[in-house]
């Protein structure tokens, strides 16, 4: 007898400030805003470009909304996931935005990764922003890219093992992950993976967020 | 004397000449002057020959494919804004892309309109940086 395996959608994103600041990753966000409108503005308008292709990419899919669970990078398991994400869309998280979007029809948010792990990111991160002001529109921090590494290769693992453990059968999981992560490679010995991609605007975002 | 502005360079490189063809009219008629090639190693020759703003690179191609030919432009020249453009792309090369520093990733089919957007978005952000 054969198994069929599980079909997972994956979708890599790019993060912007927007869709980490509520959980502390950065400080003084409003002033590196007022201090780069131009540049702000067009990273808003090609990160919005890039959610609206995958929202219109997932539409077409088709999927069961009611049978979908979504995994979301960075959403801590904490009980508070979906104050969380409204928190993030208000802020004006076009990620965030969308999960909500498709909560409304049917599909199921679930807390993701390890709070532990991502308080050590945002640590991390903040430690190198004190010291580079400005650093997240420069190239990727050498040191950060070193010491993130490690840490990248825990939460995988920790969010692979909580996809193991919360999907239901029959239902089809929806995962949001960074460019930079290596989870669909932990995936893709279990689940028949489908990648949703449209525009990736590397250029455009700040690289230190997804190095 | 009449000034003329001068038409920012695209090369384009791609294999499939009727998309590569269609690109290049596109961006003609867009202002821009577009430069082509049907494979990873003319396009390496011509990025160093013509020097151009903005480079759109396929990344399925024969012989050499488009990180390979990434690979190389980058040994010569770290600055060039490159757009991936491609069908099906696997993720793992589109991940080896952004390693080296591919400015954009647009997947096919894409509206016009968005494209040439993309690459104004390109050569706006170019300007800034050398103003």
């Amino acid at each position: 007898m054969t198994t069929e395996m599980c079909r997972l959608i994956y979708v890599p994103i790019l993060h912007v400030r927007e869709d980490v600041d509520e959980l502390g990753a950065m400080s003084g966000s409003s002033e590196a805003k007022e201090k780069e409108p131009q540049a702000m503005e067009e990273q808003r308008a090609a990160v919005g470009k890039m959610w609206s292709g995958i929202a219109a990419r997932l539409a077409e899919l088709g999927l069961p909304w009611e049978r979908t669970r979504i995994y979301q990078d960075g959403l801590p398991v904490c009980w508070t996931e979906l104050k969380i994400v409204a928190q993030l869309a208000e802020y004006g998280s076009r990620n965030h935005q969308l999960l909500l979007d498709l909560r409304e029809k049917g599909a199921k948010l679930e807390g993701t990764e390890e709070m532990e792990l991502l308080m050590k990111e945002y640590a991390l991160l903040n430690a190198i922003f004190m010291k580079t002001p400005g650093a997240e529109q420069a190239a990727p921090i050498p040191e950060y890219q070193a010491k993130s590494a490690e840490l990248l290769k825990a939460r995988d693992e920790f969010i692979f093992n909580r996809i193991n453990s919360t999907l239901q059968e029959g239902e089809v999981p929806l995962v949001f992950m960074g460019v930079m992560h290596r989870l669909d490679k932990l995936l893709e010995k279990d689940y028949l993976i489908s990648h949703i991609i449209y525009r990736l605007p590397f250029g455009s975002v700040g690289a230190i967020y997804n190095a | 004397m009449e000034n003329k502005p001068v038409r920012r360079k695209i090369l384009v490189i791609d294999d499939e000449r009727d998309l590569r063809e269609a690109i290049a009219e596109l961006l003609e008629k867009s202002g821009y002057r577009a430069i082509c090639a049907a494979g990873g190693a003319e396009g390496v020759r011509l990025n160093e020959q013509e020097n151009p703003d903005v480079i759109v690179l396929d990344l399925r191609m024969p012989g050499m494919d488009g990180i390979e030919t990434l690979r190389r432009i980058r040994e010569r020249d770290s600055e060039v804004s490159v757009v991936i453009l491609t069908a099906n792309g696997s993720f793992d090369t589109i991940r080896e892309a952004v390693g080296l520093s591919a400015s954009e990733y647009l997947s096919k089919p894409f509206e016009n309109r968005e494209f040439i957007g993309l690459v104004g978005d390109l050569l706006w952000r170019q300007m800034a940086v050398n103003r």
